[in-house]
């Protein structure tokens, strides 16, 4: 080797660490790219698309609208009952209601995993709506809170339910869905 | 980069071609998210799912309107060649005021999430040969990104219209400037019927 080189050594340190610090912020950066297509939460987002549209169109539906199509109005007397805790043989026989498991059983009624977390409220102006009654109002929510660091889907749907004692007609609801 | 030439009087070359690798692999990147369309820093307005939701919602809006008759009444809600409160054959340019039958159901479904529509009404003219339209609501131009969905909504001759009803379709329809004439004949019966179409977009 000749002598008339110059700075090799520190040349050398600088270039490999800029060259190492570059290589490895793009292999940390490549995978948070390809995030957005990964499908392992596309289920989550489908549990929860299907299970608003089971809920507003059959289970808690009108049963005079019940199978006509995308229809979202509710049943005052079935959404009542799958909120209050009415046992489902009682809801069918009094108000032909649909659906075969209460709010206290979620996962029963939208045939999902126990291992998936559901959680259900139904709103209005971002508050949970609460459904009058003569024997006093019940709050339209069920299950628990999602957990706070994991990933939780949500699919809403825009309803209607018309209290047979309230004279100012239907009133608009937000119904909402979250997996987890 | 370690053979060595002989003789050899090279100097401080590492660090230039360290830069130029560097910048190699950064400008790849910046290609990579430029080239994509969807990528955890571009907006969400392109998601899938968010768009879906804009247009299940607004399926459900005329579904559950229509339903209740409250989409009806919005339509007769039309007085002096305008929409009630809205300023002339222009539609509302925003969310409808309190008196309006679809104030509610607006503010649910679009209002409090910061999402931007469009109602426009489509009706036939000339017996039927055109088809002539006025907007209810008017936000704007949709993006690339808006979702839409529609309802047909029969008028009968004897529905009153204006901001107190106070007027018959079929008799003071045409005189009182309602922005769609009968279909066919006189229109006691069946006046006309319309297509309500919402474009939702995320803003």
């Amino acid at each position: 080797m000749s002598d008339d080189r110059g700075q090799t050594v520190l040349d050398f340190v600088v270039g490999m660490s800029v060259f190492l610090v570059a290589v490895g912020f793009t292999f940390a950066f490549v995978p948070s790219l390809l995030e957005p297509y990964a499908v392992g939460e596309g289920a989550t987002v489908i549990v929860a698309e299907r299970g608003a549209a089971r809920l507003a169109e059959s289970s808690l539906a009108e049963p005079s609208f019940a199978g006509t199509g995308s229809t979202a109005t509710l049943s005052h007397a079935c959404t009542l009952a799958f909120f209050n805790g009415t046992g489902p043989e009682t809801a069918s026989e009094e108000s032909d209601c649909a659906w075969t498991a209460n709010a206290d059983d979620l996962h029963a009624e939208l045939g999902v995993d126990d291992l998936r977390g559901l959680n259900l409220t139904v709103t209005q102006h971002g508050a949970i709506a609460e459904l009058n009654s003569t024997d006093g109002s019940v709050a339209m929510r069920a299950g628990p809170a999602p957990p706070g660091g994991t990933s939780v889907s949500s699919a809403s749907r825009i309803v209607t339910i018309d209290d047979p004692e309230d004279p100012r007609g239907p009133e608009t609801y937000r119904l909402t869905l979250r997996v987890w | 980069m370690f053979v060595e030439h002989l003789p050899d009087d090279r100097g401080q070359a590492h660090t230039l071609e360290a830069f130029t690798a560097a910048l190699l692999l950064v400008t790849g990147l910046i290609f990579a998210t430029q080239a994509t369309a969807v990528t955890p820093l571009s907006a969400s307005t392109s998601n899938q799912h968010v768009e879906n939701q804009a247009e299940i919602a607004a399926q459900d809006l005329l579904s559950t309107a229509d339903a209740s008759g409250d989409l009806e009444a919005a339509l007769l809600y039309y007085d002096n060649g305008s929409f009630v409160g809205a300023a002339d054959g222009e539609g509302y340019a925003g969310l409808p005021p309190e008196s309006h039958p679809l104030h509610d159901p607006l503010t649910e479904a679009f209002g409090d999430r910061q999402i931007a529509f469009d109602i426009d009404v489509y009706y036939p003219e000339d017996g039927g040969n055109e088809t002539g339209d006025t907007p209810m609501v008017d936000m704007g131009s949709p993006t690339d990104n808006a979702a839409t969905a529609s309802v047909r909504v029969a008028l009968y001759g004897d529905d009153r219209f204006g901001a107190d009803d106070q007027h018959v379709l079929s008799e003071d329809g045409p005189g009182r400037g309602y922005f769609a004439d009968p279909a066919d004949g006189d229109g006691e019966v069946l006046y006309t019927v319309v297509e309500v179409r919402i474009t939702a977009w995320q803003m």
